[in-house]
């Protein structure tokens, strides 16, 4: 990615200094992130479960009465996030809110793309470039991890 | 006549069981950064860095780490908090 820069900014914020077609990217893949959680027929897709594990390893009774307590709220949380990235896809400002917003959709989509290319621990994703079916995500995947990591440097956790 | 039946509630045993504090542990996962893990860690709950660094890479050497604990409704709350955030967290009651 050419002329990538997400820097500290007054506020808990970032300016970001992206290339139109990562900014146009990243607002595809928001929307497309919001398509995919409400998808009736996505239900049990390996990347929409990674989303919303389960939140007991071993008792099925309390992650279902989790998921009833909670899944409300967490998917309006990531359907949130996703509606701020798309709206301020191109902004060179973000504040604390938007910048939260950001960190939380893009590593999102990490997680559902990394999921789908079944990514390990010891996974050469470099290598994935040369696979014609995978070049386009795992490229995708790359960039999106060097975003998360730049928002997690640059922005301000207290 | 015999004398009616004394039935005794466990009333001691369902107090202990509800005693048991509840833990919130968060898994390694091969998607999640180092560096965004820490943030996290920071934000939600308060730690400063060394803290927030220490227990990420609990997470990530030792294949998990407690990162919260305490009533069962606060620990649902973290949990809920975490998966916001796409970190893989569980709770259970430490026993």
């Amino acid at each position: 990615m050419a002329r990538v820069r997400i820097s500290s900014s007054y506020g808990g914020g970032v300016d970001v200094d992206l290339p139109e077609d990562v900014r146009d990217l990243l607002a595809s893949l928001a929307r497309q992130l919001a398509e995919l959680i409400d998808d009736p027929e996505a239900v049990g897709e390996p990347g929409l479960e990674r989303l919303f594990p389960p939140a007991s390893i071993d008792d099925p009774m309390e992650s279902l009465g989790f998921e009833q307590l909670m899944g409300d709220a967490l998917r309006a949380g990531k359907r949130e996030a996703a509606a701020i990235v798309r709206a301020t896809a191109h902004a060179t400002h973000l504040d604390a809110e938007e910048t939260l917003a950001w960190m939380r959709c893009i590593n999102d989509i990490r997680l559902v793309i990394g999921t789908r290319l079944d990514i390990q621990e010891d996974t050469d994703i470099e290598a994935m470039f040369e696979n014609e079916l995978m070049e386009q995500a795992a490229v995708t995947y790359v960039a999106l991890t060097e975003l998360v990591e730049m928002l997690a440097r640059a922005a301000d956790p207290t | 006549m015999s004398a009616p039946t004394i039935v005794r509630e466990p009333e001691i045993d369902v107090a202990t069981e509800r005693d048991v504090p509840w833990i919130v542990i968060v898994w390694n996962d091969p998607i999640n950064l180092m560096t965004y893990v820490t943030w996290v860690f920071q934000k939600v709950f308060g730690f400063p860095r060394t803290e927030a660094e220490r227990l990420m890479m609990d997470v990530h050497t030792k294949g998990k780490a407690v990162v919260a604990n305490g009533p069962k409704e606060r620990c649902e709350a973290h949990v809920a908090t975490l998966h916001g955030y796409g970190l893989w967290a569980t709770l259970q009651q430490d026993r």
